[in-house]
């Protein structure tokens, strides 16, 4: 076996020895310096190119004028087939471990993915920049070095006493109520309260006596001012003072968070709010106790959004809805929420709860 | 803390041994001190005499700070207000040419997406606002937004929803430019016409004349209020020429706040509504001096001032008799952070006449202004836009 791999081999050695390694064709239409000496000097050879390979290639901008994807779609002779170029994602989702995955829910071709954000709110630049600096200098409170908080009890209390029913009982409410309010912690920079969500809500009487047509109107203007799609809730309880009927179409919500959000409230701060007359501002007694707050809009009032104004008359009269709005915040007290909405521009009156 | 090493405490500060925890301020002590009862000598023998006593409540943890924490330190210092008085950007900043892009794309994205614009609720048929309505949309290619620019979402190129290298489509100069074009505004918006419409550009004449003393200079971005003082005879030239946020010494026992508000107005003038965020410092410098230098002047106790002092602070004065020293190593300035609502800045109402000129400077500028220690001081407390 090795002496016949030898033997080939030696073969070939002495094959290329009396041929020369390039054939005949290609050692006549090959150029040497003699034969390039030689030739005359005006006759230019047709296969050489007159720009020079080394200029590099045309400007990028040039390129990117000439760019045209258009034009070099409807060039092509014939179209590529669709599976080449559309992706399908799989209409359900067959696991982790299943050949064909769905794209994540922001790539566009995603079933899930929803478009946005379509500008950056002028109101979340304004909170980012001038409003979480201010909140946070507002409520620094100092501390010198060494300082320790007073320590307080636990809030959930144990039950002390010989009885053998306090074994394993869970713990005691606080002391004056069994609400266990948000702590609130000093504000840092890694928790100023920010505006979280705001709902809204429309509660409309007359489409419990009137027919359904209020509840559409309700729901044009809502969507109009929102860019949301409202959703329906009907009555759970029979009411009879209020009129109430279990089962029937009250009232709409409309939950915004993020740019609608910041656009919803920088309308309403800047374009409605000032259009209200003989408004106080906001009561000063709202809130939760937690950060959220909520007041209300008469009809004017939403007329008075830019969307609805526009046309007003479109809308069926005295149909156009009032409004609850909820602000929630990220703060964990009324006090703190109130403060950032004064910031943002929403004025308050009359006594303060906290 | 017994007694005897308390004693021990005082041979050491005053000797200058003290331990690292004489930085805190007078007024912390103050607070401190006030959260534990005072006691003096005899009552803290009586306490070393009666065997059980329950500790002094106190928030202090056991490294120990107190009545006890010196009243000497090492150094002295002559305490100084400062105060950051800034102008909010007005407008918002010019967006990325990324961002632009990317909204744009999402727009046209979402153009494809959503339900056609029902234009027969905001247009009546027939009527000449809907004719228009319906020309401009055919001049924009048959789409109903006015911010995508030439793009039909429901053609067979809709795919092209991409703009090239370079394009305007998305600029949102360009859109407004648009949007005032089709209403038929264009002499009134580009301030050729009534030139109350002038204010809408982004751009001032206070920038063209690139003017620092302005306030509508820079609209996107916060201002901040520097001034330069006048030479004084003993200083050398180039720390006469450094820009400064407006300062001055404490008089009496004034806060923070107070002598913010008193330097703001007696050097800069009354004629600036302004509001000061919080009651607390936002930041600090501290100068030191090559070679001790004679203090300010204490100034004389007033009546008034005499009454409002408290018997905690008569005692502390009386344990620490020389409060201002002939003598000072260094200056600590405290900033606290103002707004200007309205108004301008007025050198002719300078009471001191040592101030020599005043700007409005953004954060870049302020750090070419200033002294680089002085920068390194002062840059984080100064917002990023």
């Amino acid at each position: 076996m090795a002496e016949s791999s030898l033997s080939l081999r030696l073969a070939r050695t002495w094959r290329s020895f009396i041929k020369p390694s390039v054939c005949n064709r290609c050692l006549q239409t090959r150029r040497t310096l003699a034969t390039q000496t030689t030739a005359s000097q005006g006759q230019r050879d047709a296969d050489l190119e007159e720009s020079s390979s080394l200029a590099g290639p045309p400007s990028a901008a040039s390129r990117a004028n000439d760019f045209d994807p258009l034009r070099i779609a409807k060039s092509r002779k014939r179209q590529l087939v669709p599976s080449r170029y559309q992706f399908r994602s799989p209409k359900y989702y067959r696991g982790p471990l299943h050949p064909h995955q769905p794209p994540p829910p922001s790539d566009p071709a995603s079933r899930e993915f929803v478009p946005g954000p379509f500008s950056s709110p002028r109101l979340e630049q304004a909170y980012h920049n001038i409003i979480a600096p201010d909140f946070m200098t507002m409520c620094y409170q100092h501390t010198p070095p060494g300082f320790r908080p007073s320590q307080k009890g636990p809030r959930l209390r144990p039950w002390l006493g010989d009885s053998p029913y306090f074994q394993n009982r869970p713990l005691r409410g606080p002391r004056g109520g069994d609400v266990l309010r948000l702590l609130r912690k000093p504000i840092t920079f890694r928790n100023i309260p920010m505006i979280e969500r705001v709902t809204l809500h429309a509660y409309v009487k007359s489409a419990l006596t009137s027919g359904s047509s209020f509840i559409h109107v309700a729901g044009m203007a809502l969507q109009a001012i929102t860019n949301q799609r409202v959703v329906i809730h009907e009555a759970r309880t029979n009411e009879a003072s209020w009129g109430l009927i279990k089962g029937k179409t009250v009232s709409m919500t409309t939950d915004l968070k993020g740019e609608d959000m910041y656009h919803f409230l920088g309308k309403m701060i800047n374009v409605v709010l000032p259009r209200i007359k003989d408004w106080n501002g906001v009561r000063a007694t709202t809130g939760d106790n937690s950060g959220n707050l909520t007041f209300g809009l008469d009809p004017e009032a939403v007329a008075a959004f830019p969307e609805i104004e526009t046309n007003y008359d479109a809308y069926p009269g005295k149909m156009i809805p009032g409004l609850h709005v909820t602000i929630h915040t990220t703060a964990t007290c009324d006090k703190d929420a109130r403060l950032l909405l004064q910031q943002i521009g929403i004025p308050f009156y009359g006594k303060v709860v906290d | 803390m017994a007694p005897r090493s308390r004693g021990a405490k005082r041979i050491a500060d005053a000797l200058g041994f003290s331990t690292p925890n004489n930085h805190v301020c007078l007024s912390c002590r103050q607070a401190l001190a006030l959260s534990r009862p005072q006691r003096g000598y005899a009552s803290a023998a009586a306490t070393a005499k009666s065997t059980v006593e329950a500790p002094p409540i106190t928030q202090l943890s056991s490294a120990g700070l107190g009545p006890e924490a010196s009243p000497h330190p090492k150094s002295s210092f002559t305490i100084k207000a400062g105060v950051v008085l800034s102008r909010p950007p007005l407008i918002t900043p010019d967006p990325h040419p990324f961002e632009t892009a990317y909204y744009l794309y999402q727009r046209r994205l979402n153009e494809r997406l959503a339900l056609p614009f029902t234009q027969y609720f905001y247009y009546k048929r027939g009527t000449p606002a809907f004719e228009q309505w319906r020309k401009n949309r055919q001049e924009r290619g048959g789409a109903a937004a006015r911010d995508i620019g030439k793009y039909n979402a429901y053609t067979p190129d809709a795919w092209n929803d991409e703009v090239l290298v370079g394009d305007e489509t998305g600029s949102p100069a360009k859109l407004v430019e648009k949007l005032v074009a089709e209403e038929n505004r264009a002499d009134e918006f580009t301030g050729n016409g009534d030139p109350k419409f002038a204010g809408l550009k982004r751009r001032t004449d206070a920038d063209e004349q690139n003017d620092q003393r302005s306030l509508e200079r820079s609209l996107s971005r916060t201002l901040y209020l520097l001034v330069k003082h006048k030479k004084v005879p003993g200083q050398s030239q180039e720390e006469s020429e450094l820009w400064k946020f407006p300062s001055g010494t404490l008089l009496g026992h004034e806060g923070l706040k107070q002598a913010a508000q008193r330097i703001l107005f007696t050097s800069l003038g009354e004629n600036m509504n302004t509001f000061f965020v919080g009651n607390h410092p936002v930041g600090h410098y501290v100068a030191r001096f090559a070679s001790p230098k004679p203090g300010p002047i204490p100034p004389t106790p007033t009546q008034k001032s005499i009454e409002s002092e408290s018997t905690l602070r008569k005692q502390e004065m009386a344990q620490a008799p020389e409060q201002h020293p002939t003598l000072v190593d260094g200056e600590k300035t405290f900033f606290m952070k103002a707004r200007i609502l309205a108004g301008q800045a007025d050198l002719q109402a300078n009471q001191a006449k040592d101030i020599e000129d005043f700007r409005w400077l953004s954060k870049d500028e302020i750090e070419k202004a200033v002294h680089p220690d002085y920068w390194v001081k002062v840059k984080n407390m100064l917002g990023t836009q």
